[in-house]
């Protein structure tokens, strides 16, 4: 019961924005480069193929 | 619905990415004509040999470095089961099947289509390099489909 | 604590949990998933061996023949099973106990559901049925295969029913109230189900089995194969859509924390819903008879699903980061120390997750239109399917089973099996490693899929694909034996957590639901307003190539059974 409201008054004073999500972004920014350079890594391959 | 301002921009760039993929390919395919694919034309599969084209398959000559190759994929091989080009030529595949669905694969290359009974299908390759080419079918067709393959020999000019 | 505070956590305490007969009711599910499971992985073991060249498969058992097995009772059986026994846990859980029709519906499309199992396994067994999951026409297996996949997909709308009306019940007694995120979220799978296994019903029913019967004596071969992928496509996010649910309702609260949004959670399982359906052309864009101006437009449509999937991987990482940093956390990186690293239940989906990245890069080269020329039908695309559905689907799932497990049998989630659960993660993310990297790399130098032992009378490419050092037939099936060692371990797993663990009592570990549920907008709920959409954007991208191919098909295809003995 104690954990229960320890989590629940955490997140009653985070409301979004006020913990950082910086991380989030350099990690989905990271993912979103790794998708555009294994996309056009295919592509390349397929023009040279044809 | 409050979007937080990260995920705003990763929306932004993950949207823009697919928007870019789309538009690459789009262009590649209708400007450019590397399409997939998927021609519309029909035959009978049961009577190949009435067929005008596909009666009498094999290689023909259009001009010095243009070759239309006619074949019909059957479980489990293909008619003919044998090709031979000089190098540098560009050949035309027509292939249909005579049975169930097979493909056209060269390995290494970008023909590798599906081959379904009924329909025909075409690639366009151009061969420079001299060479054997290995022709497969990656499509199950039935207990032999692992045997199922034919060769393109690409003959130094 | 204020008296208030003190009442919701009272009343959040003695939330009865899942009704005992309910518990029953999956768990039946969940061992005939497990079942289906060892079998399976024994299945691609032998694959594995059997196309490296390593071992003759005996004269009595076919490689196709396994090869079905494997397809079969994997990507349909044990997902499917485990997928409904979930979702009857977590409906009683949410809105309480089944009422005894609703519950006796349960049980009716379990039973449906496992004769029709049943039957297509032994007809596979029986070497009548070697046409791979998918069935494509002409090849043909003994029509009562095809009666036990019908029985298969009734099964499970019944038991959809089942699900829907307890859901259904609850909402009109709540009227205004916004829904639960999972019944929510098993609303929309659920949905997504029924549209999309129409097809294969009616593949199945109007076109195969009255050919398969001599009925009729031809097929049109191009309309079974659309009907199949109009289904096809919605199968894989059949999967993916609980892997989610996991991620966003049960991953929050074993970190500690809680989901941050309700409504994008929602708006992405809606997305899912309008967008799963119409692209099963993405999975024949190398087929004759489908023009490429609607292979594109579905193209199209297949990109815009991966817009949901994008909304996940922020939602889910920032609630990592949010978790990790409310619990002091610090730094770029430093915070990730808080995540609870050592317990399998978040550890298991965790790698899942890390999966998913290069998974869902491939899936996206996959329906690149064109670029589909590269991949199409080679090992790549096992490759992919195997750290989609067999790597980031089935590790949640087993994060899953757990505290599934123990919680349906009143048992504990020991150290014990906590231990055993993360070496299996890691033995299971090694062997697919080894696996999947090698498929994708032999799959780019054309090595085909579907395909036994072959070298094509020596040539030398596909001699080649046995001599790479890591890309090479062999690495496929050294990961093989790794993966088999691990689904071995699996199963001792669920053995222990069901039948052997110390008898105490382990928790749903459901997340609350967000803060904003409250003002999540009303017209997310509107179902039938999903349903319409769905309904036009199918019709949409559907009509004018399914009447092309009914007006100008050519003469049908015979029967072929005999290939496949
Ligand atoms: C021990 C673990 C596993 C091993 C060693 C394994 C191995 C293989 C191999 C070698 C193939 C391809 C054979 C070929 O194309 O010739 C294959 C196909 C397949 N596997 Fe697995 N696999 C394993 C686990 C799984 C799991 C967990 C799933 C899904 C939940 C799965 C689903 C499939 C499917 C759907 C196919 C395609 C069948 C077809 O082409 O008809 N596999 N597997
Ligand atoms: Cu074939
Ligand atoms: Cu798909």
């Amino acid at each position: 019961m104690s954990e229960m409201n320890k989590q629940k008054s955490k997140s009653h004073t985070s409301g979004e924005n006020h913990t950082s999500l910086k991380t989030t972004l350099i990690f989905t920014m990271t993912l979103g480069v790794l998708i555009l350079l294994s996309w056009f890594a295919v592509f390349f391959l397929f023009l040279e193929r044809s | 619905m409050h979007i937080h301002k990260y995920e705003k921009i990763w929306l932004i760039f993950g949207v823009g990415s697919l928007v870019l993929f789309l538009g690459v390919i789009g262009v590649a395919a209708f400007a450019f004509g590397h399409q997939p694919p998927s021609h519309m034309a029909t035959v009978d599969a049961e009577n190949l040999d009435q067929d005008p084209v596909f009666s009498e398959p094999g290689l023909t000559k259009i001009d010095e470095s243009t070759y239309r190759a006619t074949l019909v994929a059957q479980a489990f091989g293909y008619n003919p089961n044998r090709i031979e080009v000089p190098e540098g030529s560009t050949v035309l595949f027509e292939v249909t099947s005579a049975d169930v669905v097979h493909s056209f694969t060269i390995p290494g290359t970008n023909v590798n289509f599906m081959v379904t009974p009924g329909h025909v299908n075409m690639a366009e390759h151009t061969f420079n390099e001299p060479g054997e080419y290995l022709v497969l079918c990656n499509e199950y067709c039935g207990t032999g489909h692992h045997y199922m393959s034919m060769t393109i020999e690409v003959v130094p000019r | 604590m204020n008296i208030t505070n003190l009442a919701v956590d009272i009343t959040q305490q003695v939330k009865p949990g899942v009704d005992p007969k309910d518990k029953k009711l999956t768990i039946y599910h969940m061992s005939v998933a497990f079942v289906a499971f060892i079998i399976g992985v024994f299945g691609g073991l032998l694959q594995g061996l059997a196309r490296g060249g390593l071992i003759p498969l005996p004269s009595w058992l076919g490689y196709y023949q396994i090869l079905t097995a494997h397809g079969v009772l994997l990507a349909l059986v044990f997902t499917t099973y485990f997928i409904f026994g979930f979702f009857f846990a977590g409906i009683s859980y949410t809105h309480g106990p089944l009422s005894k029709g609703l519950r006796k519906l349960g049980w009716t499309g379990f039973t449906v559901m496992s004769i029709g199992a049943v039957l297509a396994t032994i007809m596979i067994l029986m070497n009548e049925a070697s046409v791979l999951y998918t069935f494509y026409a002409p090849l043909a297996a003994h029509w009562l295969f095809y009666i036990g996949l019908t029985l298969f997909v009734v099964g499970t709308w019944i038991s959809s029913g089942a699900i829907l009306t307890h859901f259904y019940r609850w909402k009109k007694e709540n009227p205004g109230e916004r829904s639960p995120l999972f019944s929510f979220m098993a609303t929309a799978t659920l949905l997504l189900w029924i549209v999309s296994s129409l097809g294969a019903a009616v593949s199945i029913l109007f076109l195969i089995l009255p050919w398969a019967l001599g009925l009729t004596d031809s097929v049109n071969v191009l309309l079974t194969r659309t009907l199949f992928w109009y289904f096809g496509h919605p199968l894989v996010y059949f999967w993916i859509m609980p892997t989610y649910m996991v991620w966003y309702l049960v991953v929050p609260k074993l970190i500690g924390g809680r989901l941050f949004s309700s409504s994008l959670a929602k708006l992405a399982f809606v997305l899912f819903l309008l967008f799963s359906t119409p692209v099963g052309f993405h999975h024949m864009l190398m087929e004759s008879g489908v023009t490429e101006f609607w292979k594109f437009l579905q193209t199209v449509l297949t990109f815009a699903v991966v817009i949901p999937s994008l909304l996940t991987a922020f939602s889910i990482f920032a609630t990592f980061e949010q978790t990790g940093r409310e619990q002091g956390g610090k730094g770029l990186f430093s915070w990730l120390k808080k995540l609870p690293w050592g317990d399998v239940r978040f550890f298991a989906p965790f790698m899942g997750m890390m999966f998913f990245i290069p998974a869902g890069i491939g899936g996206l080269i996959n329906a690149s239109f064109s670029l589909n020329a590269v991949v199409h039908n080679t090992l790549w695309v096992v490759g992919h399917f195997h750290l989609t559905v067999g790597t980031t689907v089935i590790l949640t799932f087993f994060g899953m089973a757990y505290w599934l497990l123990p919680m349906l049998t009143g048992r504990r989630f020991t150290k014990h099996a906590n231990r055993c659960g993360i070496v299996q993660t890691w033995l299971w993310s090694i062997g697919m490693f080894l696996m999947s990297g090698a498929m994708h790399i032999l799959g780019l130098f054309g090595a085909p899929r579907r395909t036994a032992y072959a070298t094509y009378q020596d040539a030398p490419q596909a001699v080649a694909w046995f001599e790479g050092i890591f890309a090479s037939h062999i690495t496929v099936a050294v990961g093989g034996v790794i993966l088999t060692a691990a689904g071995v371990l699996m199963f001792y797993n669920f053995i222990y957590l069901t039948l052997l663990a110390p008898k105490g009592e382990t928790e749903f570990p459901m997340t609350p639901d967000p803060h904003d549920m409250k003002d999540s907008p009303k017209f997310l709920e509107n179902w039938k307003l999903w349903l319409l959409i769905t309904a036009l954007l199918i019709v949409f991208a559907y009509t004018i190539p399914i009447y092309d191919m009914i007006v100008n098909s050519p003469p049908g295809s015979p029967l072929f059974n005999n290939l496949i003995k």
